[in-house]
């Protein structure tokens, strides 16, 4: 029986009066690159932090490689690479010597390897950590947790504060050490075009759950957008399955449909209304029209779960 | 852990030489010959004034280091267990401690080599002062400790200074013992850094979360444990406070003097204006008849509660050789070995190198050698005899006087009037003698209590003075006839007779005006504050106490089984306190188990342990969990289902 490399399984957490997860509950397979959406404060660190072993839920459980995340041994630490908010470092050793504490305290690091990447990065290597622009900070963050081999890579939100340029770059490095390892990686990420570009799955985080955990293809293929415009202003769009969101623009509605039937489609037109065709939908569209209108308990009509 | 120290070498080295800095600049701050020729108790009190914050800063900054630099995430995720991570630090701060302690004794050490006098050197302190510098230990385990408690920080600040306080005291009060407490000290010192790393250790956790409960296990060690501090520590403080208010308090009682023979009143100095003494009734307040009191000496309750000096003073830590004294004066600098009994004129050398340093021994021409009670009087006698050693010997009643500068080579016997034996030196330093000081009227008396009458030092020699005499012999037979049958802080049942043996007078010291309750009022206050359990403990011991001092955790207030009625109200705080703590937790949704260890924790522990349940149960720890129903939650509108590989053989 194969086991997920990553497992949420009904985690609850809250801070003070404030729920934070709510049941949370997700799997990443091997080799997959999982992103993790959400809006400030949605709970992305907090789910990170516990499957890191850095929070406890208040209920449920985190598992990674199969291991409960509040028990996580040295040795399954040694197998999971980590970039924390911010990318933190020691900011008071050189980069050389960030790079000498990695291969001292990691069995499998791979000092040539990160050695080579570093200068392939153009990071100073005797600079001081502290001195490093917060992109090359997390060029190096993302250096050393890949060195290790990890089965596992975890990083919240690497590319936070970071201008264009370096996010490109961020990226490009990202790309370049995953595709020579091909281990599970879980990433939340507020840029949502970096996240197209790499990600396998996308998992949006709203209101303490996941209200979307599809394939990045599941999103762009099933999920449409389409205008509609009644008969007579100020109608609302006639209630069908497949209608997941419907936002007021100037010329009509604005519909977010999932695996929209043709029956769906002629509800939608019936009565002199009009339903454009399908316009393009971007990963940050479909986010928008799902957190910001859609994501609330009780406004979405149904589940629907389909196998990609 | 070599990585970690590797990794930790910038801030460690920096962190030494700035401490290295400091405490060199301290040491060569004091002259060589003052530390390692004739050593003076300065270095006891820099060791506990400046060593003590700055290894607690240090301590407090180690803990911190992670938080300060937000990596502490990075550091737990790294492959290793945290009891490696935490000893690296304890390592780390370990490292700079040793540098602050060791380093700048050498850099003294080596000051001294370029001196002249560095042959009269004795090196061996460097032990000694090693020793005294342990206090450092205890005080970077405590640093540790507070950055490492979980709770509010400056409620950390409070609970580590209270712990600081009360470790610092009982090291003074170790000290108080001189060198012969050395020992001791360390030991103390060890230990009690030992406990606080077991405590710190036990705190260093990831991530501080106060939305969940301490485990059971952390609890029953840790939790127990700064439980105990702070009752130790707490006891401590209130010692100091108490025995402040408790000499307050015996200082505003009136004193007893013998107005005329065979009579005996209550006097008091009308503190108001300073008109002078009044006789005060038996409620202790002034009646309008002053007495003229001259210089004789009174007695006061307060002899009895509280001795003499404040508890400040003495932990000023007069920090003497017992082993070897030091005597200094205008005339010279000697050593007397307390061991041997011998005498050794030191000679230092001039600043400009033109002479060397020399060291003889003188002896008694009798081939008598002194007894370990022998005494110098201090520098006291600036403008009488300044070029002369005076030693005087109670053992043996003798006084014994050297002129170092004529190249004595021996003692000569000096007598006192009427043949009196020596008894003891009267300088103007010695403030129990102000009276006497009062009477002379001169600032620089140099006198000698002999067994039989006061002695003055005048230029043809000792004199007697007959008034002084008359006083004394007043006062010391006034003294044998006041018999005092209570123990206690507060309350004292004092009875004087006449040379008949004939009750004359009899008075029992209450608080009875308003500033005397209300001190009174503000001891018991403050022993409400210490623990029920250790009250209990008090009030069994069979011997009462006067004084807080005698016995830190110890309420002399109870000492002795007295005051049934206040056990009863420290019982009943303790129980309220347990009460409300109890209901609290089981408000708040912790565990009965829990709730009751807590109670019970608390009960035992008072005032000092409820403060701590504050730090370590935090009220969003119990908060429960509510679960969402189905149709509640938020749904999830997308999934694709995972399809899993087959599982690698490397994942568990």
């Amino acid at each position: 029986m194969s086991v997920p490399f990553i497992q949420f399984h009904d985690v609850y957490r809250h801070f003070g009066g404030k729920e934070v997860l709510r049941g949370l509950s997700f799997e990443i397979g091997r080799g997959e690159i999982f992103a993790l959406l959400g809006r400030n404060g949605s709970g992305k660190t907090t789910a990170l932090k516990i499957l890191l072993g850095f929070l406890e839920p208040h209920h449920g459980e985190a598992r990674i490689l199969g291991a409960s995340s509040h028990t996580l041994s040295p040795d399954l630490r040694e197998r999971i690479g980590y970039v924390g908010e911010g990318s933190r470092l020691y900011s008071t050793i050189r980069v050389q010597d960030h790079v000498a504490f990695e291969a001292a305290t990691r069995k499998a690091f791979r000092r040539d390897f990160a050695e080579k990447a570093i200068d392939r990065c153009g990071l100073p290597r005797k600079s001081l950590v502290g001195v490093l622009s917060r992109g090359q900070r997390a060029q190096l963050a993302l250096i050393l947790a890949v060195s290790a081999e990890p089965d596992v890579l975890v990083f919240d939100d690497p590319a936070m504060g970071l201008d264009v340029v370096m996010r490109r770059e961020l990226l490009d490095v990202m790309i370049d050490l995953l595709s020579e390892k091909g281990c599970g990686v879980l990433f939340s990420s507020h840029i949502l075009t970096d996240v197209e570009r790499i990600a396998d799955r996308v998992g949006i985080l709203h209101g303490g759950r996941l209200i979307v955990d599809a394939t990045l293809s599941d999103v762009k293929t099933r999920l449409e957008r389409r205008l509609w415009t009644g008969s007579s202003p100020g109608l609302a769009p006639p209630p069908v399955e497949a209608l997941l969101v419907s936002r007021r623009r100037r010329d009509g509605q604005e519909l977010l449909l999932l695996d929209a039937k043709p029956e769906d489609l002629a509800t939608l037109s019936n009565g002199g209304a009009r339903l454009s065709a399908p316009e393009p939908l971007s990963l940050e569209e479909a986010f928008l029209l799902l957190v910001t209108d859609g994501g609330e308990a009780g406004i979405l009509p149904r589940s629907q779960e389909v196998s990609s | 852990m070599r990585a970690l120290l590797h990794l930790d070498r910038g801030w460690i080295f920096l962190l030494s030489v700035i401490g290295v800095a400091m405490f060199s600049t301290v040491c060569l701050d004091q002259p060589f010959v003052s530390g390692w020729v004739f050593p003076s108790d300065r270095f006891v009190g820099n060791a506990l004034l400046i060593l003590w914050p700055a290894a607690m800063i240090l301590g407090f900054l180690i803990g911190c280091r992670d938080q300060l630099e937000r990596t502490t995430e990075y550091l737990i995720h790294r492959p290793l267990h945290p009891s490696r991570i935490f000893a690296s630090r304890v390592v780390a701060g370990g490292l700079i401690l040793a540098a602050w302690i060791v380093l700048p004794l050498l850099v003294w050490m080596a000051s001294g080599l370029a001196s002249p006098n560095s042959a009269l050197a004795e090196w061996g302190r460097f032990f000694e002062y090693l020793a005294l510098d342990t206090i450092g230990l205890p005080a970077l385990a405590l640093g540790l400790l507070t950055a490492l408690l979980p709770g509010f920080l400056p409620l950390r600040l409070i609970v580590g200074s209270v712990v600081s306080l009360g470790v610092m005291s009982a090291s003074y009060r170790i000290l108080q013992e001189g060198r012969a407490g050395l020992p001791l000290f360390v030991t103390f010192n060890v230990l009690s850094a030992g406990a606080l790393l077991v405590a710190a250790r036990r705190c260093f956790v990831a991530v501080r979360d106060s939305d969940r409960p301490f485990s059971g296990a952390w609890l029953s060690t840790c939790g127990v444990l700064i439980g105990a501090t702070s009752v130790i520590a707490a006891g401590v403080g209130l010692c100091l406070l108490q025995d402040e208010i408790q000499r307050e308090l015996s200082y505003d009682y009136p004193q007893l003097f013998e107005v005329e023979p065979g009579r005996v009143e209550l006097v008091a100095p009308d503190r108001t204006s300073w008109k002078g003494w009044f006789l005060a009734g038996e409620d202790h307040a002034l009646r309008d008849e002053p007495v003229e009191i001259g210089g004789r000496p009174t007695w006061g309750v307060s002899n009895l509660m509280t001795g003499v000096n404040p508890f400040w003073l003495e932990l000023d830590a007069r920090w003497r050789d017992e082993g070897r004294r030091i005597l200094t004066g205008p005339w010279g600098s000697a050593w007397l070995d307390a061991g041997s009994g011998q005498v050794d004129i030191v000679t230092l050398a001039p600043a400009d190198g033109s002479s060397r340093p020399s060291r003889r021994r003188v002896a008694r021409p009798d081939g008598a050698v002194f007894s370990p009670e022998a005494s110098a009087p201090e520098d006291t006698y600036r403008n009488r005899d300044r070029s002369r050693l005076f030693i005087g010997d109670p053992a043996d009643g003798t006084i014994w006087e050297l002129e170092p500068g004529r190249g004595d080579t021996a003692f000569r016997r000096v007598e006192l009037p009427g043949g009196d034996v020596f008894v003891d030196w009267i300088t103007r330093y010695d403030w129990s003698r102000g009276a006497l000081r009062d009477l002379l009227d001169r600032k620089d008396v140099f006198a000698v209590e002999g067994r039989n009458a006061i002695h003055l030092r005048t230029d043809q020699g000792f004199e007697t003075l007959d008034g002084a005499v008359a006083a004394e012999a007043v006062r010391a037979a006034f003294l044998e006839r006041v018999r005092v049958d209570t123990l206690d802080p507060v309350t004292a049942t004092v009875h004087a007779h006449d040379e008949n043996g004939k009750e004359i007078f009899s008075h029992e010291f209450l608080p009875r005006t308003g500033r005397e309750r209300a001190l009174s009022m503000a001891l018991h206050a403050a022993s409400f504050l210490r623990s029920p359990f250790l009250g209990v403990v008090s009030y069994l011991r069979p011997s009462p106490l006067a004084s807080y001092r005698n016995a830190v955790l110890i309420d002399p207030l109870l000492a002795g089984g007295k005051r049934s009625g206040f056990l009863l109200a420290l019982l009943g705080v303790g129980y309220g306190l347990a009460w409300e703590i109890h209901r609290r937790l089981r408000k708040r949704g912790a565990p009965a188990s829990r709730a009751f260890f807590w109670a019970a924790l608390v009960f035992l522990g008072g005032v000092s342990v409820y403060i701590v349940s504050f730090l370590v149960e935090t009220p969003g720890a119990y908060r429960k969990v509510r679960l969402l129903r189905d149709e509640e939650a938020p749904r999830c509108l997308l999934r694709s289902s995972l399809t899993l590989p087959p599982q690698p053989e490397n994942v568990s």
